[in-house]
């Protein structure tokens, strides 16, 4: 009997390693995918902001969402479309290219993701390395959709660089072999917590994306307004950003509520101020501040642009120097 | 709060000045500030240690930057969040939300009762209309507006000026959405919530640390606490009098084969048995990480654990004068768990003795660099435990001195060394102790657990308030107000527009289904200037 349980721990424990070193292999092949998608995006924009723009098209009064049909989409379409500049054959042959590398990116490094789970039995955001690959795939598929809905494949030029950056980053400087997990974070809480906290990383990065477009379309330099047509108007992107995160800015309030729950259990206090909650707090403040300044106190959609930029980047020291450089209890970075 | 006095103006009097005050005080754009303030105050908060949650670290830091720190301390930035100046931004924020709340409430419910207002004439005659097909029924409108929940109103005759009796049109008022203004006040009224439960958890709440070691136990009350933080409206009777024993405590290591990980704990277990209160049965515990005691609100966490070595000490006629476990923290930092503390024992021998204790979980010599050798722990685990004597003094330990005591440390002013004493124990040896004070033996390994104790009265209502909030907010950011007018031409046919606020311009695109669900594409018109 011990012989036959030390076997089948041994293989539990190759079958780990094999898995584990699958998932090395596909995070680097998807690497090399991403580097394409990034290449064709760029060859997309290059190509459309040396092609001088054209007069803008005829503008037609169109009763929008009736060409949908009754019923069509849950999610209505985006208000009036404002013509933007036109694309040739070509132009568009090259976004479906750029479109179709960034999905078959997101699927080789779903699988890298799928093999991770294989190798350690449990949900892949125990660590700084699999947040991170987990909330690039996740960012990359909230692209996707949009791309395919909303119709901006120019998103993608913020958007996949900034996810091959999150899977080079994992793969080199926070990388951690499959293991197992820190007793104190072996709770469902936590799970349910960086769960969310993964998704709302990943769309509010989307949604910086948005802001970074927006701001570049909004611009009042001619040379940059010139070039840029071909992008949605500024009034698209600022709706689409303030949908995304108006969408996301709940789930983050719920994963920050899950965390408080898993810390009274963890520790006996909901909240202890320490630098992680600490943090963040000031990042929700500061997404609250940009849905109120866009809502209600009528800010000009650049300074509100700036305000998510600000809250996204607490958001981005509060998962690399605060988890990297200033202790607290929070053990997870380790 | 004192108005500030206008000397150059002199329309403007103190009430003025007051009302203008709470005005400023409960606008939005303060309140925007307030809270961006807050966000500010709390960046210090992380980044310098915090008193309450590490007074370590600040007296270290203390001692490092003595200068910078005095200026620290005056500004209260080694304790931010319970800093008055931290306080003061948040209660101005939780008067300027009561202060918007108050009349914002009183406008929603004036609007939830009072119906759709009539549109005037000139708004109508502005608006993008859509052209229903010949045939369609106002009836069929009305139904599928009701169906999604809009409150419908008739306004007859349409336009009102036009004469009764003419084939006279009407026009149908169609809102929803009022929900959204409820919701957005929920998760308001929920953060004042949210305070005041955190508040009242604080108050009438307390946290208590307590070291056991295996085959002891403690009571929950004052006397038997290592610390203890009580909250004002908490007196020391008020703690229920349960009892734990601790019988065994669980832990295992990651094994030496899983490589860096390598003795990192895998799990803990506190094997307990409680009493709920005297006379009560006792009940068995299995008390681990993220799995804490819940006596009557009190919760009882396992936060830390190590060595407590079985050890007794014989004087020189071999009668036991001490003989217990011995609690050895571990080092910080130090994976193979290396515990050191001490041994004091006052009473029993010729002279009060007190030994340096170090613990080694798998002890092994090593050679040393020096070509010397060493004894180092080389896994946490207790293979091959090894206890240590660094040093050993002799004379007062200074316990009844009133001086501050820590059973971690010894006060060695009014005591002298006793040279010889050093050396290693196995389980089960016994060593001499020189100048015939006695003996030590090395009984045992066992283990002891830290346990902190919380009570939060607040934390089932913050809980509460917190997914009030939540719930506050998902409505306000989900249902948006809209309006739809169905416009019954004098001659019969429907006209159909949408109105819609900022950021809900897709409302538009419900009024086209609309208009294609009482048939036929539809044309717009633009009603001519
Ligand atoms: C005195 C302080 C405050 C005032 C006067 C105030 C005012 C308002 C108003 C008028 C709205 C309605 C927006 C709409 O329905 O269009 C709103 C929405 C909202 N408020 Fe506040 N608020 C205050 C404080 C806060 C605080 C402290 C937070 C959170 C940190 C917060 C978070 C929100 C959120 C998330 C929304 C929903 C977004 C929206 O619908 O605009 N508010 N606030």
């Amino acid at each position: 009997m011990t012989v036959l349980a030390a076997v089948l721990a041994a293989t539990a424990a190759e079958a780990m390693h094999r898995y584990g070193q699958l998932s090395n292999s596909l995070v680097k092949a998807s690497m090399a995918v991403y580097t394409c998608a990034m290449l064709a995006h760029a060859l997309y924009a290059a190509r459309q902001v040396r092609t001088p723009a054209r007069p803008a098209a005829v503008e037609q009064l169109q009763p929008v969402g009736v060409a949908a049909g009754p019923g069509s989409s849950s999610v209505p379409d985006l208000e009036p479309q404002q013509p933007s500049q036109p694309q040739s054959r070509s132009e568009q042959r090259v976004g479906h290219v750029a479109l179709n590398l960034t999905i078959l990116a997101a699927l080789v490094l779903t699988a890298a993701v799928a093999a991770r789970v294989m190798a350690v039995h449990r949900p892949p955001w125990g660590n700084m390395y699999e947040f991170s690959l987990t909330s690039a795939l996740l960012a990359t598929l909230i692209y996707v959709v949009a791309a395919i809905r909303w119709r901006v494949v120019g998103l993608g030029v913020v958007v996949v660089p900034l996810a091959l950056l999150g899977v080079g980053l994992a793969a080199t400087v926070l990388y951690v072999p499959a293991g197992g997990l820190q007793p104190i974070l072996d709770s469902s809480w936590l799970v349910i917590h960086v769960a969310t906290v993964v998704g709302s990383f990943a769309a509010y990065t989307v949604g910086a994306a948005l802001c970074l477009l927006y701001l570049a379309r909004a611009s009042s330099r001619p040379s940059w307004a010139g070039r840029l047509g071909w992008l949605p108007s500024a009034q698209r992107l600022d709706t689409m950003s303030y949908r995304l995160h108006a969408f996301t800015f709940p789930v983050y309030t719920f994963s920050v509520i899950a965390g408080a729950i898993w810390a009274e259990a963890a520790w006996g206090r909901y909240w202890g101020w320490d630098p992680k909650e600490t943090w963040a707090f000031i990042v929700w403040v500061l997404y609250a501040i940009y849905l109120h300044a866009r809502l209600t106190a009528g800010w000009s959609g650049r300074a509100a642009a700036g305000l998510a930029l600000l809250a996204y980047s607490g958001f981005i020291v509060n998962y690399f120097v605060i988890n990297l450089l200033v202790s607290g209890l929070h053990s997870y970075a380790r | 709060m004192s108005a500030p006095v206008a000397p150059g103006n002199p329309r403007l009097g103190p009430g003025g000045w007051l009302r203008w005050g709470w005005r400023t005080l409960t606008s939005m754009r303060t309140a925007l500030w307030l809270l961006a303030l807050l966000a500010l105050a709390a960046i210090p908060g992380s980044l310098l240690p915090q008193r309450p949650t590490d007074p370590a670290a600040v007296l270290r830091y203390t001692r490092d930057h003595p200068g910078l720190a005095r200026w620290l301390h005056r500004v209260e930035f080694f304790d931010v969040f319970n800093a008055s100046w931290f306080r003061a931004v948040y209660l101005l924020l939780m008067i300027s939300l009561v202060g918007c709340l108050v009349p914002r409430g009183r406008m929603w419910w004036r609007q939830w009762r009072t119906p759709a207002p009539t549109p005037t004439q000139a708004a109508v005659e502005e608006a993008v209309w859509h052209q229903a097909k010949q045939g369609a029924q106002l009836h069929q409108a009305r139904r599928w507006l009701r169906r999604r929940r809009y409150r419908v109103r008739l306004v007859q005759p349409w336009p009102p000026s036009s004469q009764p009796g003419t084939g006279e049109g009407g026009l149908l008022i169609a809102d929803k959405g009022r929900l959204r203004e409820l919701g957005n006040l929920a998760f308001h009224l929920a953060l004042l919530g949210i305070l005041v439960a955190v508040a009242l958890g604080r108050h009438y709440g307390y946290r208590a640390e307590v070291v056991v070691a295996e085959g002891g136990g403690f009571t929950n009350s004052v006397v038997q606490f290592d610390s203890y933080h009580p909250g004002a409206g908490v007196a020391p009777g008020d703690l229920p009098e349960f009892t734990v024993s601790l019988h065994q405590l669980q832990v295992s290591f990651l094994p030496p084969s899983s490589g860096q990980d390598a003795g990192k704990p895998e799990g803990f277990a506190a094997l307990t048995t409680v009493r709920d209160a005297p006379g009560q049965p006792q009940r068995e515990v299995r008390i681990g990480p993220n799995r804490p005691l819940e006596v009557e609100g009190t919760k009882v966490y396992l936060m830390g654990q190590g060595y407590a070595p079985r050890i007794s000490v014989r004087d020189a006629s071999g009668r036991v004068v001490f003989s217990g476990p011995v609690i050895l923290l571990p080092r910080e930092g130090d994976r193979s768990m290396t515990s050191t503390g001490v041994l004091k024992v006052p009473d029993g021998l010729a002279d009060q003795l007190g030994l340096e204790l170090t613990f080694l979980p798998t002890g092994l010599r090593l050679p040393t660099a020096q070509g010397g050798q060493q004894m180092v722990s080389v896994f946490p685990q207790a293979s091959r435990p090894v206890l240590v004597i660094t040093a050993a003094w002799r004379g007062d330990l200074g316990l009844d001195s009133g001086r501050a005591q820590s059973v971690y440390r010894l006060d060695t002013q009014a005591m002298r060394p006793l040279p010889g004493a050093e050396g290693e124990l196995t389980p089960g040896t016994t060593m001499q102790l020189p100048q015939g004070l006695g003996s030590i033996t090395f009984d045992g390994v066992s283990r002891f657990a830290g346990f902190t104790l919380a009570s939060d009265p607040g934390r089932g209502w913050a809980l509460a308030a917190a997914l009030l909030a939540l719930l506050g907010l998902v409505v306000s950011l989900f249902v948006y107000p809209a309006t739809v007018w169905v416009w019954v031409r004098p001659d019969g046919s429907l006209m159909v527009s949408g109105q819609a606020g900022r950021g809900h311009e897709h409302v538009h695109a419900q009024t086209g289904r609309l208009v294609v669900w009482l048939g036929e594409s539809s044309q717009i018109r633009r009603s001519s200037p």
